[in-house]
């Protein structure tokens, strides 16, 4: 995902009251300081993978680390060596984001989202630590906000809730058109009513009128455009 | 008469659940305040409404709260001791506030306190919810004092999922004490009953009531109760009361909200009298008794115990498709995955932590025999794809195939006869792309006729793929069945099948551009029944697409339809009629999408829909055997008519 998406916080007279970008980690790149990253790049992970296997992939992100950035990570997993050997999936899953962001920790992220498809896999497998982990992860290494994308708002909100864990956003699709609102609009619609509207970045095809009034209705302030 | 609308504090704690569950049942109106920064743990109901914000900022709330009849006041903090004081104290102040500020009709206060409050020792949730109730008592509201002795309920977090859980895992379990600490433990369903039977007895106003079982129990005997009902047994393990009240000492400022606090090690060595007569006297309620409470909650509790039946599921293959299949089929309620089977031993872990729990086999014949296996789902290489589905076969198993179904076209000869059609009946294969919305869309407006009657078609596969020689059994041709038409092109053969009908192929022009084996691009001119005629061009090795892409252009005698570029149009007389843009297109079904940028609805869809022809529920089942045959046909003609 080489293009970079904003994050606009509409005010409540429909116009844009700031903005921030919000990116994929992508290898190399350079970001501005302060913006948002969505973590693990799962689709640069598996072009990677395809030409060079699993392990070939993680060797060469852990290679573009400096050393005091891999001394960290050694750090980080201390513990987890063995299961890493295992080819535990969450350790894995962890060590990828934690590759991901000790790149980018030097532009202080305000926001760091799990990226919606390893979200909405861990939920779908009932996987608790891959989500447990990253939380933890992340409020005890960054002084940043903690959130997840999803397309499976309902499931994925319940399920955080039963594990009890605490993210600070959602980042989902919520528009006027019902696009990517699953199971279905209705669903999505009725489920808001006990969500939080402030941990809420509605995803939308479109910064139109239309929708900028609809997300107005639902008392959400904040939107992710160009992002399908 | 209209129901009375309660403000719940603490609606999101381990009580607060079961009791806006219980009052929404009755039919109150709830107002639940939940902490802005918390996900609420109810589901939506229409006399549900959340009030975002936190006890001790006042300001922010004093002014949502309107036309409340009664406050149930649950919210509590127990861990921390700062916050404590601050919540159970500063809480109650401020509830009272909004009594004084005329916001609560009568004045009316439910408060729950805790039997903590008796003991000779307090901690300081003790203390604090001590003070709390006599902010509460001395203040000019309506109230009434519940005061329960041990709440348990199987909720994570709380101590009885605590002791279940040790039970479960531990050797031994550790108990701090001599173990004879005596209980009256109640169930939060029963608190949560007392609590309506108060709201609507006012004869409970001023008056404080214990509320516990009626018969005591040793924390010894309720341990072992649990493992009764467990089946389990464990040895128990005394910790002396001084070291255990360290360790809760040391581990709570290391670890936040661990299981077990300074309060709860000070509360479990007394013991204190509990007399729940006059509740059950003036509020007309009953207690659950101790082995039943015990016994509905540990087989209650959701998932562990579901006794539905279930399709039982092998997944054969554990790669990129068998993990997307598994991960679906884990979605799916009607559905359990029994067996997993690869030939790589080294993927068990890998599933396992994914989250697949199922036994795990190197052989499917060797999992048919040991397992319950109702369907088989088949996501190897193509070129093994014969031999797993002659087994599924033989043990009369309909099976899920992954598409291509074979490398070999002849292999369809033997697979289609007769003798298998009962299977093959309930077997589907995995061309999923006609699940797209926009294919499903366009097959809509074409069954209606919108176009007319379909003259000639385009359809274009772009993927950037292939730049270069690549290794792996994709590019071998005896193994994949060809390139660019056997895998990806499959997917646009499966649109023109499902629009037009199995058509013939005219010509065909393969191009090989880094490999002599499999071809990088392909033309291919066919025609169908009705005079219809069409091209697919295909190619892997084009940039600028990085996902799949597959547009098309479709004329009719009065218009046409072309999806291109994530964009829906029909024209009809040179006039536009329809412009949709992807996200307009309408979707039928309900999903959970795990990846819209591959088209995750529809790999969900599919797999429902196999389910449902399991089910024998599909009333509209595309790609079956036959269709997959057709498909494959045209390709297997593509190759024959470039040679």
């Amino acid at each position: 995902m080489k293009k970079q998406h904003k994050i606009f916080v509409f005010s409540r007279k429909d116009k844009v009251a700031s903005s921030s970008t919000m990116s994929f980690v992508t290898t190399g790149k350079k970001y501005s300081q302060k913006q948002s990253f969505i973590v693990p790049n799962m689709e640069e992970f598996v072009r990677d993978v395809s030409s060079h296997g699993n392990i070939g992939a993680i060797k060469n992100r852990i290679l573009r680390l400096n050393l005091l950035q891999i001394m960290k990570l050694c750090w980080f997993n201390k513990t987890k060596f063995f299961k890493l050997l295992k080819k535990d999936f969450s350790t894995a899953v962890g060590l990828l984001i934690q590759i991901e962001l000790l790149q980018v920790a030097k532009y202080q992220p305000t926001m760091i989202i799990l990226s919606d498809q390893v979200t909405d896999l861990a939920v779908a497998l009932d996987n608790e630590p891959i989500l447990r982990n990253f939380n933890t992860f992340i409020s005890d290494n960054f002084k940043c906000n903690r959130a997840v994308m999803t397309n499976n708002l309902p499931t994925v909100a319940h399920k955080l809730s039963t594990w009890k864990i605490g993210i600070n956003y959602f980042v989902t699709p919520i528009n006027f058109y019902g696009y990517e609102m699953n199971p279905d609009k209705s669903t999505v619609e009725k489920y808001l009513q006990v969500v939080n509207p402030d941990s809420l970045i509605a995803i939308l095809p479109e910064a139109s009128p239309k929708e900028i009034s609809y997300l107005d209705k639902l008392n959400i302030t904040k939107a992710l455009i160009n992002w399908f | 008469m209209k129901k009375k609308t309660i403000l719940v504090t603490g609606a999101n704690g381990f009580l607060g659940k079961v009791v806006i569950r219980n009052l929404l049942k009755k039919g109150y109106r709830v107002i639940a305040m939940v902490r802005p920064n918390t996900l609420a743990a109810f589901h939506p109901h229409d006399n549900l409404t959340i009030l975002w914000a936190d006890i001790l900022n006042y300001e922010t709330y004093v002014n949502k709260v309107a036309d409340v009849d009664v406050i149930v006041h649950l919210a509590a903090n127990k861990y921390d001791p700062k916050l404590s004081f601050l919540v159970n104290i500063e809480g109650a102040r401020n509830i009272i506030r909004l009594i004084d500020k005329k916001r609560v009709n009568h004045n009316r206060i439910i408060n729950i306190s805790s039997q903590s409050t008796k003991h000779k020792w307090k901690g300081v949730y003790g203390k604090s919810k001590l003070e709390s109730d006599k902010i509460i008592q001395s203040s000019k509201a309506i109230w009434t004092t519940i005061m329960p002795n041990l709440i348990y309920g199987y909720e994570k977090g709380s101590l009885f999922y605590t002791i279940v859980n040790y039970v479960k895992k531990l050797p031994f379990i550790p108990l701090i004490g001599d173990g004879k600490w005596e209980l009256y433990p109640v169930t939060t369903e029963d608190v949560a009953e007392t609590i309506v039977a108060t709201i609507e007895n006012d004869i409970s106003i001023g008056k404080i009531y214990e509320l516990g079982s009626l018969k005591k129990i040793s924390f010894d005997d309720f341990i072992l109760l649990i493992q009764k009902e467990l089946k389990i047994k464990k040895p128990i393990i005394h910790i002396p009361f001084i070291f255990g009240l360290f360790m809760a000492y040391i581990m709570t400022k290391i670890i936040k909200n661990f299981p077990i606090s300074v309060d709860n090690i000070l509360g479990s060595n007394q013991n204190v009298s509990n007399d729940s007569t006059p509740a059950i006297k003036d509020l007309n309620i009953s207690l659950t008794p101790i082995y039943e409470g015990v016994k509905n909650q540990l087989h209650t509790k959701p998932s562990l115990d579901t006794k539905d039946e279930k399709i039982k599921i092998a997944m054969v293959g554990l790669g990129k498709m068998g993990i997307l299949h598994s991960t679906i089929l884990n979605t799916i309620q009607k559905v359990e995955i029994t067996a997993l089977i690869d030939k790589d031993k080294g993927l068990l872990n890998t599933a396992k932590t994914m989250g697949i729990n199922a036994n795990f086999y190197t052989d499917l014949k060797d999992a048919i025999q040991k397992e319950t296996i109702q369907a088989v789902y088949i996501c190897t290489p193509t070129f093994s794809h014969k031999s797993v589905i002659d087994t599924c076969l033989k043990f009369k198993i309909p099976y899920f195939v992954e598409k291509p179904v074979f490398n070999v076209f002849n292999d369809y000869q033997d697979i289609l006869s007769k003798k298998n059609a009962a299977v093959n009946h309930k077997s589907n294969s995995g061309y999923f792309w006609i699940y797209r919305r926009e294919i499903q869309y366009t097959k809509s407006l074409l069954d209606k006729k919108a176009i007319g009657d379909v003259k000639s078609y385009q359809v274009n596969l772009r993927h950037s793929d292939v730049f270069g020689q690549k290794k792996g059994w994709q590019f071998v041709k005896k193994l994949s069945g060809g390139g660019v038409l056997a895998n990806p092109g499959p997917h646009a053969f499966s649109l023109i099948q499902y629009f037009f009908g199995k058509g013939q192929v005219r010509s065909s022009k393969l191009t090989y551009l880094y490999d002599n084996d499999v071809e990088d691009e392909a033309k291919v001119k066919l025609e169908h029944q009705k005079n219809i005629n069409g091209d697919l061009n295909s190619s892997w090795s084009v940039k600028g697409y990085p996902v799949l892409t597959i547009d098309f252009e479709i004329k009719g005698d009065r218009g046409s339809i072309i999806y291109k570029d994530n964009k829906l149009i029909v024209k009809k007389d040179n006039r536009v009629e329809v412009n949709l843009p992807y996200y307009q297109i309408p979707r039928e079904r309900s999903v959970y999408n795990l990846n819209p940028r591959s088209g995750g609805d529809a790999y969900y869809i599919e797999d429902m829909l196999f389910v449902d022809n399991l089910l024998e529920t599909n009333k509209k089942n595309i790609n079956n055997l036959e269709f997959a045959h057709d498909v494959e046909y045209m390709i297997h003609q593509s190759y024959e008519k470039a040679a």
